[in-house]
């Protein structure tokens, strides 16, 4: 018996005795793990394991307990290794990239989220500019009709956390941003006109039968103020 | 003598209790009568006046004036901001519907009625009249309520959160008496000039002029059908109350073709929302408006539908 086989062995007796530390134990261990792969069976006297039994033995005899042997270790790590493997690192390997994909696409959903609300909040003021270009002859309907759920003052700028970048050469630092959002063809403030029109009839139609119905007084005359014929007095 | 005193305080106790619940009571059931009366007081009575008006991107103030005379009423209507607009409207007081129909609102179901306290508007002593609803489908108001004639003199409109949407507010009035002859209405030549604005009451004209019927199938409840106006050839109007709060539904027969499906917009307090409906191969735009939040607005269009048809029956005009 080598020194080293000599240490090992008394390292089992110690690992019986329950006296190791965690570091022998786990050299007890890689040990005989070494050994299975050499396929040294347990009974074998010299290997670890017959070693671990046979101390067992002893130790039972000098406590003077029943003897009861049976060494069920082989049996269980045959089960063991015919076992189904349920390791996930397999189906970790094959899906990884499914994985991958899923978050690539809910931040790019996020992305397109959040263009879509910049984008709307862009048509609003669209609308805003568009209602102020029309100016001063349906003024009137047009500073009420400014109004959705969301307004925004004459003035406002969306904040876009974007970098402003040169690309003329000659283009002055201290340029003000230019609108790039202002939509002025001829077909969309026609369309804008009789969307307005529409609306305008309907808050009349309403305001109307308001009055008719002699709901809320002189209140409905003031929500539209083309209620009624005008008519100009001296 | 302890036991005594225990029974005294007990008694005064209850009175006090007693006391406060009859006089919440009492403040509910009046403050409901002055919101209830409040609406039939401003068509009745002579008055001319200023009032302010503010809401969402508005702010204007109005001068008016108010008489009535052999059940026509003479309104004039200035706007003093902007543009000079000057309007009269001549109407008949017992209008089509809200004046004839003698329908008692349950006004206690749908809104929570509490008198605030007194306060004073434009020069009079008013009470100030909250009335909440008890759901989420329409708004509340605030009201000053002239103690004197019942006339509405404040009026706030309040959101679900009770934010303010619309402020109408009288900054000065003068009641009037009652106008004589017609020598005493002022601008009688003007007035002469316009026509008076009129419904049609009779049934079967009214069937003539609007063939097929339309009728919200869903309505906020407590809400009625009021009245129901023809406009022109193409349009008829219905309008529903719940005695405060107030939706109009237009029904446009083939409309100008629009490049939008639906439309939904908001103009001060007031939404609105258009549908297309498609009836018997025609093409029908169908549009709510009224100061109430946009979900029941919403939900009110989509569930307006033709009634009947007027002088063939459905089975007929449903077929080729």
């Amino acid at each position: 018996m080598s020194e080293g086989e000599k240490r090992l062995a008394e390292s089992v007796s110690a690992l019986v005795d329950g006296e190791t530390d965690e570091l022998e134990m786990q050299r007890v261990l890689k040990h005989v793990g070494a050994e299975q792969k050499k396929k040294l069976k347990s009974i074998d006297s010299k290997s670890l394991r017959g070693k671990w039994s046979r101390y067992h033995l002893m130790s039972q005899v000098m406590a003077d307990t029943s003897l009861n042997c049976r060494d069920i270790s082989t049996a269980v790590s045959d089960a063991l290794a015919k076992e189904k493997s349920y390791s996930s690192i397999k189906l970790g390997k094959v899906f990884d990239p499914v994985f991958r994909l899923a978050v690539a696409a809910s931040v790019a959903m996020v992305a397109i989220f959040g263009v879509q609300q910049l984008n709307y909040l862009d048509l609003q003021q669209i609308t805003n500019i568009k209602l102020a270009e029309i100016g001063t002859s349906i003024e009137e309907i047009e500073e009420p009709s400014s109004g959705p759920a969301v307004q925004y003052p004459a003035d406002f700028q969306p904040y876009v956390p974007a970098r402003t970048v040169s690309v003329g050469g000659n283009t002055k630092p201290t340029q003000q941003p230019m609108t790039l959002l202002k939509v002025n063809t001829q077909r969309d403030i026609a369309r804008d006109q009789q969307v307005r029109s529409l609306l305008s009839e309907i808050l009349e139609i309403h305001a109307t039968n308001e009055s008719d119905n002699g709901i809320q007084g002189m209140l409905p005359y003031a929500r539209h103020i083309d209620a009624g014929e005008d008519v100009a007095s001296e | 003598m302890i036991s005594q005193t225990k029974n005294y305080l007990t008694k005064l106790a209850c009175a006090i209790l007693a006391m406060a619940m009859s006089s919440s009571v009492l403040s509910q059931q009046s403050a409901q009568d002055l919101v209830g009366q409040m609406f039939t007081v401003s068509m009745s009575l002579n008055y001319s006046g200023v009032f302010s008006y503010e809401s969402v991107g508005a702010k204007r103030n109005v001068k008016v004036s108010h008489q009535v005379l052999d059940g026509h009423a003479y309104e004039r209507i200035l706007y003093l901001d902007g543009v000079p607009k000057d309007r009269l409207r001549k109407s008949l007081v017992k209008n089509c519907a809200f004046g004839n129909s003698s329908r008692e609102f349950n006004l206690q179901e749908y809104y929570q009625f509490n008198i605030l306290g007194e306060y004073r508007v434009a020069g009079r002593q008013a009470y100030r009249v909250q009335a909440m609803p008890l759901d989420k489908l329409r708004y509340g108001y605030q009201f000053g309520v002239d103690q004197q004639t019942g006339l509405m003199l404040q009026s706030t409109l309040l959101n679900q959160s009770g934010q303010p949407l619309e402020k109408f507010k009288y900054v000065d009035i003068e009641l009037e008496p009652s106008p004589v002859d017609s020598s005493d209405i002022r601008y009688l030549n003007k007035f002469n000039q316009i026509k008076t604005e009129t419904c049609i009451e009779d049934e079967q004209e009214l069937t003539r002029l609007i063939p097929v019927k339309w009728v919200a199938k869903w309505v906020p409840p407590g809400f009625y059908r009021s009245s129901q106006r023809f406009i022109d050839d193409n349009r008829v109007s219905l309008f529903y109350t719940d005695g405060i709060s107030v939706f109009s539904v237009l029904i446009d027969d083939s409309p100008e073709k629009l490049d939008h499906g639906r439309l939904s917009a908001r103009v001060g307090p007031t939404q609105m929302m258009t549908a297309n409906y498609r009836h018997n191969g025609r093409d029908y735009r169908i549009t709510v408006s009224g100061q109430m939040p946009q979900s029941t607005v919403n939900r009110i269009v989509l569930s307006v539908r033709p009634l009947a048809f007027g002088q063939s029956k459905p089975k007929d005009s449903t077929g080729q």
